[in-house]
């Protein structure tokens, strides 16, 4: 299968702390991979840095074989790169169904259109945006406030954005972070519905279990590089992941 | 000012620069120019328009306070401009003789006509910022204002987003500051100095930001609230600083006690 996704030399620093050296991995399309690794390798700064919110000082990154790494956020965004945050950011003040809404490409937001007749499109857009809170059971809570759901339900907003923004992939950071093992499910679920839909997703995550059932792929980082990629079962008896992540040599 | 600060978030307060150009815009043409009533008028919306997109760039590449004190440089730049563009704007003497409007032969001379002629304008101005508040366009302009890194993830040029609301709303101050210009016959620098700040601060936050009516009962509130001093046998230098006393101990309250204002949303604009 064609790579939708080349991450090559990326290389980031803070002051003199390299978050990220010379990190090199791909995603491939249709694919579930899984990006891991302790605390502080760099996961989330390689997140930032593939969807444009932190600027590279080396390397190059590919999306459907277009250099990608010059783009602004939302240019990126636009060419079908969404994502999740480990600190959940759904629109406070947003109801939920607007949440989704905001999101959609077709949104017809444009100066220029607030004086065309908007009715019928923004009642198409509504059932869009009602459909996707229905596919997660949470379509009662669509005129609540973003500030006014409970943590798992904004995660599921969060991540129903990435689908309703027409991402072709996906970067979903820590989706099960603080949910319990029920909302787990469905959003293991979900993950496999996207994959259906021919999406691509790459996930940052801590929990094993879930990862390692889910990803057909998983990248290690540590120390800001990627130490070892492969199948899950690879991975699990790599000696170099084994060392990162107890500190032993086996 | 409710459009950048409330939906936008952004601490704009070199508000009074923009509808004083407007202002000096319109009287500048009607004069000198011998322009009618709306060309000159929509010709000071432009130039306010222009100053706003010459004051967004760069401001709009700063954040939270910065911006305010950015924009706040803007106004005391401007008001040095005014004062010292003597040939343009005869300086500190201000300009005396701005025509009222005339309109089709009619002319609006009388407190009451332009009563009903600056009703007419701010029914249609309001009925534009109706249809963009209530518009999908506004939405965005919300995501950017309540965390602008997702609005661009999701796509969004947020950058456009927020100069587009810079051009918009300089645009209406200044053809309000034209008319203000017709109202009063006579502007000068002071006429749009940082004091000027306060009450459309006031109206804004006491209103309530983020609310398109919030904004209609906030500007009436403040202009009718310091009525009843007329009325006390207080001397006339008293009575001016005293206005902006209570506008400044209003803001006060509102902000510790009432945040949002009357009708506005919850927001963490002053957070930031």
């Amino acid at each position: 299968m064609k790579d939708l996704l080349e991450i090559e030399n990326i290389t980031k620093a803070f002051g003199g702390v390299k978050a990220v050296d010379r990190c090199t991995f791909t995603v491939e399309k249709n694919s579930i991979t899984g990006l891991i690794g302790p605390n502080g390798a760099g996961k989330t700064t390689m997140f930032n840095i593939i969807s444009g919110l932190l600027k590279a000082e080396e390397g190059n990154i590919y999306f459907n074989d277009q250099n990608i790494s010059k783009l602004s956020p939302y240019k990126r965004a636009l060419l079908g790169l969404g994502r999740s945050y480990q600190s959940i950011r759904i629109f406070p003040e947003l109801t939920a169904l607007e949440n989704i809404m905001v999101a959609f490409q077709d949104n017809r937001e444009k100066l220029w259109h607030s004086f065309m007749p908007l009715k019928k499109h923004q009642k198409r857009q509504e059932k869009r945006a009602m459909k996707l809170l229905e596919s997660v059971g949470i379509e009662e809570k669509s005129n609540l406030k973003g500030y006014e759901l409970s943590y798992g339900q904004k995660k599921l907003i969060e991540i129903l954005r990435a689908k309703a923004n027409d991402s072709s992939l996906i970067l979903l950071d820590e989706p099960t972070a603080g949910i319990n093992p029920t909302l787990i499910k469905q959003v293991t679920t979900i993950i496999k519905d996207f994959q259906k839909e021919e999406k691509t997703i790459l996930i940052v995550e801590h929990n094993m279990p879930f990862i390692m059932n889910l990803c057909e792929k998983i990248v290690v980082m540590d120390r800001g590089t990627n130490i070892a990629d492969g199948k899950p079962k690879e991975i699990q008896n790599n000696p170099k992941v084994l060392e990162a992540y107890l500190g032993i040599k086996k | 000012m409710n459009i950048i600060l409330g939906y936008l978030g952004i601490l704009h307060l070199g508000h009074p620069a923009i509808y004083g150009i407007g202002a000096y815009g319109y009287a500048i043409l009607s004069i000198n120019a011998g322009f009618s009533f709306f060309p000159a008028l929509l010709c000071g919306g432009f130039f306010a328009m222009l100053a706003g997109l010459i004051l967004s760039i760069p401001a709009l590449r700063l954040k939270s306070h910065y911006v305010g004190m950015a924009t706040l440089a803007f106004l005391i730049i401007v008001q040095g401009l005014l004062i010292n563009m003597r040939d343009l704007t005869r300086g500190a003497l201000g300009i005396p003789g701005i025509p009222k409007p005339t309109i089709f032969g009619y002319y609006f001379g009388t407190n009451t006509s332009f009563l009903i002629l600056s009703l007419i304008l701010a029914t249609i101005i309001s009925y534009i910022l109706h249809r963009v508040i209530h518009s999908p366009f506004s939405k965005v302009v919300e995501t950017i204002k309540e965390d602008e890194t997702a609005s661009k993830t999701l796509g969004k040029n947020t950058i456009k987003y927020k100069i587009q609301v810079f051009l918009i709303a300089s645009f209406f101050a200044g053809i309000g500051g034209g008319l203000l210009a017709s109202y009063l016959g006579f502007i000068n620098p002071n006429s749009f100095d940082p004091k000027e700040l306060i009450i459309i601060l006031s109206m804004v936050i006491i209103g309530g930001m983020a609310s398109f009516w919030g904004s209609i009962v906030g500007a009436a509130l403040i202009i009718l609230l310091p009525e009843p001093l007329r009325f006390l046998d207080l001397p006339a230098e008293f009575v001016g600083p005293l206005r902006y006393a209570i506008y400044g101990l209003l803001l006060i309250l509102f902000m510790i006690f009432r945040p949002n204002g009357i009708l506005g949303k919850r927001t963490n604009i002053f957070s930031k």
